[in-house]
């Protein structure tokens, strides 16, 4: 089976993202890169964030499990240390 | 402060026992090598990369280099294991066992479901179209993100070899990409 082989240098821009305009035959190869990224990277990096929210710099809504909106609860400051409602 | 910056502070921490130091390497290199090892096919990918940590742990007093050559030291150490656990699978098959049945009604977005898996075989079709040289490269470069000379030392070829894989793996996925298209 024939291989057309890429330059290296394009190969580089479809691992960086950085393709220009003339090079938009190559961007389903790219859109597949990132498809592979998000399909195996985000979910365990979401995991990871989630165990360690601090890690994150951004802490996580608290649930509020209190139906009643007038007696709900101020967001606790770190849910994840202990602290409730 | 880059994250270049920031791992070669946590090794150096790791170095000194510090936990701050692992905790850092692992929140930072963590999610990449188990990424790396699901792509790959591992069978417990979370497992392997703790079992990758675990020998980094062992032997990081001995190392030497900066953050850069700790990354790919560690996938150094990841693809070893996957290799060794791929060799240990074929040797001894593990048969299915079927799990008990689960009454309990979940609400699932059935949908979002089917999407997420045609979406995942896609890929791992395509990956599976690649010889396995240009899988380790392509993979260790997207989700490792390893250079082209990191990758060639975690794999232990020279850098021309890796970028005529890199080239001739790009080539494939672009071929395959344009046959499905044309086929759907």
């Amino acid at each position: 089976m024939e291989v057309t082989e890429l330059s290296d240098g394009a190969c580089e821009k479809v691992i960086s993202g950085c393709l220009s305009a003339a090079e938009s035959d190559l961007l389903p190869v790219r859109w597949f890169l990132e498809d592979v990224r998000s399909l195996y990277l985000e979910p365990v990096t979401a995991a990871a964030a989630a165990l360690h929210p601090s890690a994150t710099g951004s802490r996580p809504t608290a649930p509020c499990l209190n139906d009643d909106p007038s007696r709900r609860c101020k967001p606790p400051r770190s849910w994840w240390s202990g602290e409730t409602c | 402060m880059d994250s270049g910056d920031n791992l070669d502070l946590a090794l150096a921490a790791a170095q000194a026992n510090a936990e701050w130091g692992w905790n850092g390497l692992y929140r930072n290199l963590a999610p990449s090598v188990t990424g790396y090892l699901r792509a790959q096919g591992a069978a417990e990918p979370e497992d392997l990369t703790a079992d990758v940590f675990l020998q980094a742990v062992k032997a990081v007093k001995r190392f030497e280099g900066n953050g850069a050559a700790f990354r790919s030291w560690i996938f150094c150490i990841a693809h070893n294991k996957l290799v060794d656990e791929s060799r240990y699978r074929r040797r001894r098959p593990v048969e299915p066992v079927a799990e008990p049945a689960d009454d309990t009604p979940v609400p699932v977005a059935v949908e979002d479901e089917v999407l997420s898996h045609l979406a995942e075989d896609r890929v791992r079709l395509l990956l599976e179209r690649l010889t396995s040289d240009q899988r380790d490269v392509l993979l260790l470069r997207i989700l490792g993100g390893l250079t082209v000379d990191e990758v060639a030392r975690t794999l232990g070829k020279n850098p021309p070899a890796v970028k005529a894989l890199q080239r001739r793996g790009l080539a494939c996925l672009k071929r395959e990409i344009a046959a499905q298209t044309v086929s759907v």
